[in-house]
């Protein structure tokens, strides 16, 4: 058994098995195919290789569809985007609250009213043998 | 029922597949049984030619119910049938790595790879009616697993290179090597 040289034309023989050929290329290769005794052949052995594949068991489509689950539609989830966008958006309006409430002197806004903190000084401390000679020098004084 | 009429199905009285996965979303379990009627045959074809033996009917079953358990993820961008070849493919492949873990290995023929070219493979032995159909499967037994897969889909189903490639993980160019070769090798084996 040889081959055609025409490769396109071998190439759409399983599609004419088939029947998936549109009418006017269908029309072109029943045209080559008659005349064309390698096409012949093969199209004769496509077609024996197809009715020995479609020799199957037959297949219990009750017992399929009875073991089939039930649909569940899926649940949806807020993506990592919407977190983002709802943190920002908790952000902003906390930012916004807090402006607005200090606008308002609900926060004690007032400059008058700010307390500021008093400025610690803080001084080296005495070293302690100054301290215990001092005293010594006072229990030595009559 | 004819493959043309089972991917080209444009009238109100013949829904398409898209048509009925929403219906069974919306409840309508007549729907999965048409969408089942429609396909199972196809897919037990597929399963029998590429290797799968007596657990033909659990395997369809197998390829149906993961099927209908993500139908989430189907979004049409290629046929439903399409999809479940892929599915059934992919099951195939793990249970017969299973049974190689196992050390079995005897109830499916078909591999992973391409380099185990020849097995011991037929499995219509059950259903053998006559000289050429023998001869068809002896000849289909001397390829390798990717080419049946190819062959099997193009001549038995009728699938475009593209749907092949989408179905077996390759691609369209490969595909049609895939398919002119295991031509060559049936042709050579039926010359001998």
């Amino acid at each position: 058994m040889t081959d055609c040289p025409n490769g396109d034309i071998r190439d759409l023989l399983p599609d004419l098995v088939n029947d998936r050929l549109a009418p006017e290329t269908r029309a072109g290769v029943e045209a080559h195919v008659a005349s064309c005794e390698d096409c012949r052949e093969e199209l004769a052995l496509l077609r024996d290789v197809r009715r020995s594949m479609h020799r199957v068991p037959a297949v219990a489509v009750s017992d399929i569809v009875r073991a089939l689950p039930a649909y569940r539609a899926p649940v949806r989830r807020l993506g990592n985007g919407w977190r983002i966008a709802a943190a920002a958006l908790l952000i902003v309006g906390g930012g916004t609250s807090i402006l607005v409430a200090r606008d308002q002197g609900i926060l004690g806004g007032d400059s008058a009213n700010v307390v500021v903190a008093p400025v610690v000084q803080v001084t080296p401390a005495t070293p302690a043998v100054t301290h215990v000679a001092a005293s010594d020098e006072q229990a030595a004084s009559p | 029922m004819s493959d043309v009429a089972a991917t080209a199905r444009t009238q109100a009285d013949d829904p398409t597949d898209l048509d009925l996965i929403a219906r069974w979303k919306s409840g309508d379990e007549r729907a999965a049984t048409l969408l089942v009627e429609r396909h199972a045959e196809a897919i037990a074809r597929f399963v029998t030619s590429v290797g799968a033996r007596e657990d033909v009917e659990d395997l369809v079953q197998e390829t149906f119910v993961r099927a209908f358990g993500s139908l989430d993820s189907f979004r049409g961008e290629s046929s439903l049938r399409t999809w479940l070849f892929t599915i059934a493919r992919r099951l195939l492949l793990d249970r017969r790595r299973s049974e190689r873990r196992r050390g079995g290995g005897s109830r499916m023929a078909m591999d992973v790879k391409d380099t185990d070219a020849v097995t011991e493979y037929d499995p219509l032995d059950s259903v053998v009616a006559d000289e050429t159909e023998r001869r068809m499967r002896e000849a289909m037994a001397r390829l390798t697993p990717t080419q049946r897969e190819v062959f099997t889909l193009r001549v038995s189903e009728g699938m475009s290179y593209r749907e092949i490639a989408e179905a077996v993980d390759t691609t369209e160019g490969a595909a049609r090597v895939h398919y002119h070769n295991a031509m060559r090798a049936i042709k050579e084996f039926l010359d001998d």
